[in-house]
């Protein structure tokens, strides 16, 4: 499903005041992961390679997410159980907003928008936080 | 108003702070640190800044071009001139944007506060390029 003009510019104008933001802070809080950095890379180019489709992304952060991380590599499981919180807040976000979701739409319209609105964040978002954690890590 | 006019009132806007010495200024330095970083050799570098700057309806992808060259080649990184840049595209530049579309009566935070911001960080890198290629 193809998003509307208005709803590209609306998805525009989220990336650059809300997502742009959000993935600064979240890509903070995970500092432990910049530790190992070829490990991260990894994650983040699968994360990235993934969100083009929503299907495939949830599915991908879901198995990551209840993947056997060991030792440090625990810090996984949690970045994963924040993405996929991430990622539930982008499909509210999109039914808060009436260019994106309209009002009066069936239960099932409701959430195919919904979904497609929140793919289209999460690929912003995405990109954001590639770019800030590569930065982040190359601080180090 | 029509939409033809409030386009030109904006670019002009954009064009009055580019010509302040503050800004060519600004480019002078940055241009120069990027010669001295990138040297002749890496051109292409700042034509791919110039490329994403032009094509780019966010200025948010300029930014994460910038954070991503900074992360993968240490030529970006020296004497910070790359994290200098984002710093002025995003933090000088958005206060700049901010004065235009103030006294244009347009919301900043709005799409057409981000086309501001886009066609001040288009001026600044152009600017940038210029000085890069007479410094190299």
């Amino acid at each position: 499903m193809k998003l509307t003009p208005e709803q590209e510019i609306c998805i525009r104008l989220l990336s650059e005041k809300e997502l742009y933001h959000q993935a600064i802070t979240f890509a903070r809080s995970q500092e432990a992961l910049t530790q190992d950095n070829t490990q991260c890379q990894n994650q983040l180019t699968g994360l990235l390679q993934f969100s083009r489709s929503w299907d495939e992304l949830t599915s991908f952060v879901k198995h990551q997410r209840e993947r056997d991380w060991q030792g440090k590599r625990e810090v996984y499981k949690t970045f994963y159980t924040e993405i996929e919180k991430q990622l539930d807040g982008f499909i509210e976000m999109a039914k808060e907003n009436t260019v994106l979701v309209p009002q009066g739409l069936s239960k099932k319209e409701t959430r195919e928008r919904a979904t497609n609105a929140a793919a289209a964040m999460a690929g912003e978002f995405l990109q954001h936080l590639y770019a800030e954690m590569l930065q982040q890590m190359e601080g180090k | 108003m029509t939409d033809e006019q409030h386009r030109i009132k904006i670019l002009r806007e954009v064009a009055l702070y580019a010509d302040h010495p503050n800004f060519y200024d600004k480019a002078e330095k940055l241009g120069a640190a990027a010669a001295k970083g990138l040297t002749s050799k890496k051109r292409s570098q700042i034509k791919g800044l110039e490329n994403i700057a032009n094509s780019s309806l966010k200025t948010t992808d300029v930014f994460d071009f910038i954070k991503i060259r900074c992360a993968r080649q240490k030529e970006w990184r020296d004497h910070d001139w790359g994290t200098d840049l984002l710093n002025y595209l995003s933090r000088d530049l958005r206060d700049q944007r901010n004065q235009i579309c103030s006294k244009l009566g347009i919301d900043s935070n709005g799409i057409q506060g981000v086309h501001v911001q886009l066609l001040l960080i288009r001026e600044f890198i152009r600017q940038l390029a210029a000085h890069y290629e007479y410094s190299c």
